[in-house]
């Protein structure tokens, strides 16, 4: 089917479009760029070649002027060097040179007055008269006359004032008061009719001037020396000197008008006026005498001070621009319709191919398998599209068919695994249920047995303190022990010490005792005396008086030692009492020396039965480290086995749910495999 | 009268001067061995053997604590004490004072008491320094049945 859509909907509309319109644009930038690029640099070159072509002239004819003034200079040289006053021999030698020189149109010879003395020698051999001025001095000019055997004639200058003050008076001057000898070139004046300039050389002679030798040009010479330029630019050369013009090639309409006029007088004054100022380079100017636009050059011719200006019009430059222009823009017009029609040829035909692989892609879309393939020939990209629509089609064809057959089956298989997922669902959901029982259980267990170890920890911690203050107690009685031992053999001491007051006490005591036996004697004799004076009667008074002093005595005796033996006595007690005290308490301390070793041993067997139950600690924990860590992997392994559990559980829903969206793919499956048209041949 | 102080048991006892011969320090005996309690023994008084009778055994009937102070009194006792074997009897005492002179048979003294066993034990008076009872040094070894008992004549044979 051929589509209606418009032009620039269709693919060939658009690769035309898309194909052409971008070439078109970019091929006219590109000629756009090039034509003024060509443009620009044919100015450029324009101006550079006028540039060149302006400076090489100049340089031709500074060559010539300095031809001519170098021939002048020669003859004036030769003159200085001995030639002066040989007449004759100069007008030869002028000759000669003339007959070099098809240049140059006279060359003239004129002495000061009498300078070589000659003057009155006149008209002699070799010297015609023509050569002589007046007074017969040197005064020759030897000019080219077509006309005039050998085409030169000889005659004697011809000069007004005015004009001799050019070529005579001025070398003169300038050698007379500045000792300046350098040939000069005159400016253009009319000489016997004819336009010329002289290159004139002055005569030094002695130190003094003599004369002058000059070689003169026409300015037609230069005219035409220009004109060849001129004709080879296909330009106008100007030349002028002192504000006049030598030479002008523009048509004769200014030509000769303009030579010998006044350059301020002419209309190209103001040209001029540009130029002094712009020697070297080139401008575009409105050319009073064209009235069209024109490119000028200036230049400066070094020898004689000329100054050349070339002329061109802008508009023979376009001419030739344009013509370059026109034939780039020809070529590329040419060449975008040949593209184009290219174009058209290659689009059309891929249009048509895209035509038919959609014609064909249409069909299939709406579930048409059962058309036939499409003819083709070629081996391009959109030929290859319609093959492989074709093999797509043949493919689709096989694939639906496959796919009904395929989603009967699946719908089979579906129906089965939604069974058998539930029943997987039921098993791993009593499964988790119970390791999560295990798991709680298992938890329980590492609690208690965290609980148990920290008790024991504790426990062991305890032991160990007891230990450390047994030890500690242990080190503090052995102090205590070794104190008491000080103080036991202290207290030895003290007994010794009460035991030698003893022995003084015994001893007083026994001093003590003898005197209380006297005293006792004492008494006893004054206790026997008043007993046998009171049985005496008055016979013994005097006895019983003596008797009774005697006992008074015996009394005081008997009471100082008594007090002495009762003070000893007490004494005695005393230190008995502090020994039997000190016995007592040295016992005692030794009983608690005893005790003390008694309760360093004990302490000492407390610490070996703790560092005993230390080990038996060590070894209850390290063995409810590992139950710990047992009970921790059980754990651990529960945990993993619960989380399989779940991760079944979950896989066993996740199944069961894809099987439920398999059974629902299934059936869409179905029902698209439904909307397929098929071959008969295919299911 | 004329008496001679002792203190046996912290009771203060007199002792009459005419029935002592002398005083004399406490000397070494020769124990008797068996027999009553207030019996000692014998003491050699200058070559004369005499038995030594412990007063506070008869008062305390308990043994004497000799001290420095201690004496050993002479006694003349006549009649027939020890069945007419002896007349001088060493008596033992604790201590001994005086003599000093008091009175026992005045107002002030008390007789005693009465009972057996206790005839030797005289009147008491009240001095300065407390209660003094009177010993009757015959009936200090007479009063006493088991004094009577003493076997004199078996220790006093040669």
């Amino acid at each position: 089917m051929i589509s209606k859509a418009a032009f620039h909907r269709t693919l060939l509309g658009r690769s035309m479009l898309f194909g052409v319109l971008p070439a078109v644009a970019v091929l006219m930038i590109a000629f756009g760029i090039n034509g003024y690029r060509a443009w620009s640099r044919s100015t450029e070159a324009l101006d550079a070649e006028l540039r060149h072509a302006g400076e090489m002239i100049v340089q031709k004819i500074d060559a010539l002027n300095q031809r001519n003034i170098r021939l002048a200079q020669i003859m004036a040289t030769a003159q200085e060097s001995g030639q002066f006053g040989r007449r004759a021999e100069s007008l030869r030698w002028m000759e000669k040179i003339m007959r070099d020189n098809p240049q140059a149109y006279g060359a003239g010879i004129a002495y000061e007055p009498n300078a070589d003395g000659n003057d009155a020698a006149g008209a002699v051999e070799g010297v015609p008269a023509n050569a002589l001025g007046p007074g017969g001095r040197m005064y020759g000019y030897i000019k080219r006359d077509p006309k005039a055997p050998g085409g030169l004639r000889l005659e004697p200058l011809q000069d007004t004032e005015e004009d001799g003050e050019l070529w005579y008076g001025l070398p003169k001057q300038r050698f007379e008061r500045s000792g300046v000898r350098d040939p000069v070139i005159t400016k253009p004046y009319t000489y016997l009719g004819t336009d010329i300039i002289e290159n004139v050389a002055p005569i030094i002679v002695d130190g003094r001037f003599k004369g002058i030798m000059s070689l003169d040009i026409t300015l037609g010479e230069v005219q035409g020396t220009l004109l060849e330029e001129a004709h080879r630019l296909d330009a106008d050369l100007f030349l002028v000197t002192r504000g006049l013009f030598i030479a002008a090639t523009s048509d004769d309409r200014g030509g000769t008008a303009l030579r010998t006029t006044a350059v301020a007088e002419s209309a190209l004054a103001p040209v001029f006026k540009v130029g002094e100022a712009n020697l070297g380079a080139a401008w575009i100017g409105e050319d009073p005498l064209l009235r069209e636009e024109c490119t000028y050059v200036a230049g400066k011719v070094p020898t004689g001070e000329w100054t050349l200006l070339l002329r061109k019009p802008t508009s023979q430059v376009m001419r030739n621009i344009a013509q370059v222009v026109s034939l780039n823009l020809a070529t590329g017009f040419a060449g975008i319709l040949v593209l184009v029609v290219v174009l058209w040829v290659g689009a059309s035909a891929i249009a048509r191919r895209v035509r038919t692989a959609m014609s064909m892609a249409r069909r299939i879309a709406s579930g048409d398998l059962g058309g036939g393939a499409a003819e083709v020939r070629g081996s391009d990209e959109s030929v290859e599209l319609i093959r492989a629509m074709n093999d797509m089609g043949e493919q689709l064809q096989q694939i639906v068919g496959a796919v009904r057959g395929a989603c009967t089956r699946l719908a089979a298989t579906s129906a089965q695994l939604a069974a058998t997922s539930q029943e997987q669902r039921a098993t791993v959901g009593s499964f988790g249920e119970s390791t999560s029982q295990i798991a709680a259980a298992i938890r329980e267990i590492a609690a208690t047995g965290s609980e148990l170890l920290r008790a024991v920890e504790s426990i062991d911690a305890g032991a160990r303190r007891t230990a450390e203050s047994a030890m500690a107690g242990r080190t503090r009685l052995e102090a205590v022990s070794s104190a008491m031992t000080r103080l036991d053999a202290g207290t030895r001491e003290i007994s010794d010490r009460l035991a030698t007051i003893a022995e003084k006490a015994a001893a007083i005591s026994t001093v003590v005792t003898t005197i209380a036996k006297v005293a006792e004697q004492t008494n006893l004799l004054s206790v026997n005396a008043a007993i046998e004076a009171e049985k005496a009667g008055d016979a013994g008074f005097g006895f019983l008086v003596v008797a009774r002093e005697i006992r008074r005595l015996a009394d005081q005796t008997a009471g100082a030692s008594h007090d002495i033996a009762r003070i000893v006595a007490q004494m005695q007690s005393s230190v008995t009492a502090g020994v039997a005290d000190m016995n007592r308490f040295a016992g005692e301390m030794m009983k608690g020396t005893g005790d003390v070793h008694a309760i360093a041993g004990e302490l000492g067997g407390i610490i070996t039965e703790i560092e005993a139950s230390a080990a038996s600690f060590s070894d209850v924990r390290m063995g409810m480290s590992s139950q710990a860590q047992g009970v921790g992997q059980i754990e651990e392994a529960v945990v993993q086995v619960a989380a399989g559990a779940r991760q079944s559980a979950t896989a066993a829903q996740e199944f069961g749910r894809v099987a439920d969206e398999l059974a629902h793919a299934v059936a869409v499956l179905q029902d698209a495999a439904a909307r397929f048209r098929l071959r008969e041949d295919q299911p | 009268m004329q008496v001679l102080f002792t203190m046996v048991g912290g009771r203060r006892f007199a002792i009459d001067c005419a029935d002592t011969i002398e005083v004399l320090p406490v000397v070494s005996h020769r124990s008797a061995g068996i027999g009553p309690p207030w019996l000692l023994g014998l003491i050699n008084v200058r070559g004369e053997l005499l038995p030594l009778v412990d007063l506070s055994v008869i008062v305390e009937n308990k043994a004497t604590e000799l001290r420095l102070a201690s004496r050993v009194v002479l006694l003349k006792l006549e009649g027939d004490l020890f069945e007419g074997l002896a007349s001088k009897v060493g008596l033992l005492v604790p201590e001994l004072a005086g003599p000093f002179e008091r009175d026992f048979s005045g107002a002030g003294a008390h007789p005693g008491f009465s009972f057996a066993g206790a005839s030797h034990l005289g009147p008491t008076i009240a001095d300065g320094e407390g209660m003094v009872q009177l010993l009757r040094c015959r009936r200090l070894l007479e009063g006493d049945a088991a004094l009577r008992e003493l076997p004199l004549a078996a220790w006093n044979q040669p």
